[in-house]
């Protein structure tokens, strides 16, 4: 009998249990049942035994932390999956923290994050497909979707993406998401990402697809509409009023956050007949020393500010903390001092940034990088005007972005005014009966629609 | 040359976007000028008859839309009208829409010009507009249709902002009076066409029959469209004589846009910089349509219809339309009142383009049907 696996990639105590202790005890016996028939050993062994016969099976199983046996007496070759389970333990969001509701997330293990979403839905309607990604990483990626709820198109649509990836590696769900993403040109992202198995499971109520992939926490959640980006777990949580108050102060912070110093630049360089005499005479005075023209000056403070926010998190979390009090009261401070900025401008800068933390997505938050300058360039240029030019050419491109193919801007653009009472506001969970019609689910009703008996 | 799916058609939109096109469509510049046309008190019955004239129109095109030639496209109109008939029509249609694209252009080029940028190039700001313009239409015809609910929802609520003139004690209600005529001029008649004219635009919603799919009840979703229109020239017209009175209102070019130099707000002191920006987002908006049904017409006219459509091609359509605003700007606009040649040119081919067309297209169905 011949034993074949890879070490490091296998867990070697139970290899030990389940399969040498069982054999060598086979072994020892033997001498007394020499009537024994050939492979019976199989049944004294506690794994899983499944047999193959060509050589690239054997290699891609070996490579997935498989042992291989093989029969001398049958000739058969069989393996059993011993793989290594190297992973952390189950820990709390790091990327999507709230203060109440569940504290789990997902970790780099496919396995354990199905069990996680299995666990909050255990019904037989929960479907899951594998398919295998990246010629040279061989990632598992799991699709999952409700039967009966989510659009058979949408899952379709999905599995001929999924389909037709041909690359070499995926290192993380992002990768699988830049394959699948209808514009990938865009700033915005299409899919999702997500670490919360709660957030997932009331995606996939809702109708949308889950894509796990292995050796990520992220799973991917399509399709999504520009308004997801704003939607908070714990908007569910808190109570409707609130969490739809809390909203609406985020959608606010992501305007202001790359509005408000392109506003400060149009109004200190062409509009300067629109401020108060009082707010005007403050910022006289804090510009009068100044040698850069508004735009420049508002362009020196925000690449500052954007090279202090990317150390930070470059950096060990206990040096960023100092890093952030140099960049924001050092660099700040002596800025003003040195005439190279204006006192308003370090506060509305200020403003900008912690505005622009109160996106839940990340990869939102980071885009707003690109469209700031934009704006700061548009108000340079055309002030107010060139500012509300720019705000109608970022909504035309967000109404021309799909995500699998459904409406991006949905349900404001497609108008479908049932979704909107999880909108700007989120409502009673009572009142919200329907799942989003955008999404074209099969069966619209979160509600059992059989009369209870009295 | 890359084939790109500007004409893409993947769904039907329902009547809440008809309804949408009307009202901003009707909206688009002449709203903003019709009270220094209009002047007296009276003329409120003039909106009222124009807006009836221009229910009959939409009840015509209801009828247009409920017949079986709107979902075929293209097709639709050629067995109405046939191949040579049709291309002629477009070229006709192409002549009209040019002037429109070119009044509302330079209209708001003039809007912005007078209130917020007095001394820069003219070419800039006709630039800019054209541009983005290109680039939202770029997006293709489902995409256009989509926006015109994020159009209406960034723009309807200046309206409500007017009502403050009612309550700041700013004009007299007296100037409401005479409500009678007491004499009927020649004058009031072309107030009329105007005001007729000014309402044109819901006739460009045949040329995009096969997206919109008011099949259930046009007439009542641009009935609801053509009716808020009406109700918004009203608000617009009366808060405007009570404001400033007849005899200053009739010197005032853009007495719309003037009033809004009154708002008052504690945080800024001229609204009016954040409004009349606002304004342009309809204006784009209309112009960005206006630059694909050019496309559109053009390939009719030059019998290209049944290729697929071309990006360079579209971009040279949209560099052509903006070299005409600029030539139009350069020598012959007037950027004085009612000294325009290019503005009454509009009046009367908007005015007798929203007559004809929904006209031509019931009459042709007659006679097809009787055929």
């Amino acid at each position: 009998m011949t034993i074949v696996y890879v070490i490091t990639l296998i867990d070697s105590e139970r290899l030990n249990e389940a399969v040498l202790e069982p054999l060598s005890t086979i072994g020892s016996e033997r001498e007394d049942t020499n009537g024994q028939e050939p492979g019976s050993w199989v049944r004294s062994v506690s794994v899983t035994l499944s047999p193959f016969t060509l050589q690239s099976e054997a290699n891609g199983r070996l490579m997935q932390g498989s042992v291989l046996i093989y029969d001398g007496e049958t000739g058969i070759w069989r393996s059993c999956k011993l793989e290594n389970p190297l992973g952390r333990a189950i820990e709390s969001s790091e990327t999507e923290t709230i203060l109440l509701g569940p504290k789990d997330s997902f970790s780099e293990q496919i396995d354990e994050n199905m069990t996680l979403i299995r666990r909050r839905l255990p019904v037989m309607k929960l479907k899951a497909e594998k398919f295998l990604v990246g010629t040279l990483s061989r990632t598992t990626v799991v699709l999952m979707y409700l039967e009966g709820i989510t659009n058979p198109d949408l899952v379709n649509v999905a599995k001929a993406k999924l389909s037709k990836i041909d690359y070499d590696m995926f290192l993380d769900s992002s990768h699988v998401a830049a394959f699948m993403e209808d514009h990938n040109a865009s700033l915005f992202p299409q899919f999702m990402q997500s670490d919360r198995p709660d957030s997932c499971v009331n995606s996939l109520n809702m109708g949308k697809l889950v894509i796990l992939v292995d050796n990520t926490p992220f799973a991917l959640i399509a399709p999504i509409t520009f308004f997801n980006l704003f939607q908070s777990p714990e908007d569910y949580i808190n109570r409707w009023i609130v969490a739809s108050s809390l909203r609406c102060l985020r959608y606010f912070s992501y305007f202001l956050s790359f509005t408000l110093i392109p506003l400060y630049v149009a109004l200190c360089t062409y509009h300067y007949q629109m401020i108060p005499l009082q707010i005007l005479y403050v910022l006289l005075e804090s510009r009068s020393r100044l040698p850069l023209s508004p735009f420049w000056e508002a362009m020196a403070m925000l690449m500052t500010l954007e090279i202090i926010k990317e150390a930070s998190l470059r950096m060990p979390s206990k040096t960023s903390q100092t890093l952030g009090v140099i960049g924001g009261i050092v660099i700040g401070q002596a800025s003003v001092e040195a005439g190279f900025a204006s006192k308003v401008l370090i506060v509305l800068a200020g403003i900008s940034a912690i505005a622009s933390f109160l996106s839940p997505n990340y990869v939102l938050s980071k885009s707003s990088l690109i469209v700031h300058m934009t704006f700061l360039m548009l108000a340079s240029w055309l002030g107010v005007p060139g500012m509300v030019l720019g705000m109608v050419a970022l909504l035309a491109h967000l109404n021309g972005l799909t995500s699998l193919n459904r409406p991006y801007l949905a349900p404001v653009a497609p108008f479908l005014g049932k979704d909107w009472i999880d909108l700007f506001i989120r409502g009673p969970l009572k009142a919200m009966r329907q799942r989003p019609s955008y999404l074209l689910p099969l069966y619209k009703w979160r509600y059992s629609q059989r009369r209870k008996p009295s | 040359m890359t084939p790109f799916s500007i004409f893409r058609r993947t769904t039907d939109y329902g009547g809440l976007y008809a309804m949408l096109l009307v009202n901003r469509l009707q909206m688009v510049y002449f709203a903003l000028v019709i009270p220094a046309y209009l002047v007296q008190p009276y003329m409120i019955w003039a909106i009222f008859a124009a807006g009836v004239l221009s229910q009959l129109n939409l009840w015509l095109l209801s009828k247009w839309f409920a017949s079986r030639y709107p979902e075929q496209g293209r097709g639709g109109f050629v067995n109405l009208f046939g191949g040579t008939t049709l291309r002629f029509l477009a070229a006709i249609g192409l002549v009209a829409l040019t002037v429109k694209i070119i009044v509302i252009t330079l209209g708001y080029t003039d809007i912005i010009q007078q209130f917020i940028f007095p001394t820069m190039n003219r070419t800039w700001l006709i630039l800019f507009p054209a541009a983005l313009a290109c680039f939202i239409a770029m997006h293709g015809m489902e995409s256009l249709i989509r926006f015109v609910v994020i159009a209406f929802l960034c723009t309807f609520w200046i309206l409500i902002l007017f009502l403050y003139f009612w309550f700041a004690g700013h004009g007299s209600i007296r100037d409401l009076y005479p409500i009678l005529p007491p004499s009927w001029s020649a004058g009031d008649w072309n107030s009329l066409l105007l005001l007729f004219s000014s309402l044109s635009g819901p006739e460009y919603l045949v040329c995009l029959a096969p997206w919109l799919n008011p099949r259930r009840h046009p007439l009542k979703y641009m009935s609801i469209g053509n009716t808020m229109t009406i109700l918004e020239y009203l608000v617009l017209f009366a808060t405007a004589v009570i404001f400033y009175g007849p005899r200053y209102l009739s010197t005032i070019r853009f007495p719309v846009v003037d009033m809004t130099r009154y708002f008052q707000s504690p945080i800024f002191e001229r609204i009016d910089i954040f409004v009349v920006p606002i304004h342009m987002i309809y204006f784009i908006y209309a112009l960005s349509l206006f630059l694909l049904l050019f496309f559109g017409g053009v390939r009719i006219v030059a019998n290209r219809a049944n290729r697929p459509p071309v990006r360079t091609a579209f971009l040279v359509c949209c560099a052509i339309v903006t070299a005409a605003i600029a030539c139009a700007d350069e020598w012959s606009w007037e950027s004085k009142v009612r000294l325009n040649i290019w503005q009454d040119l509009q009046i009367g081919l908007g005015a007798a383009g929203y007559a004809v067309v929904p006209l031509l297209l019931v009459v042709a169905i007659r006679r097809k049907g009787r055929a």
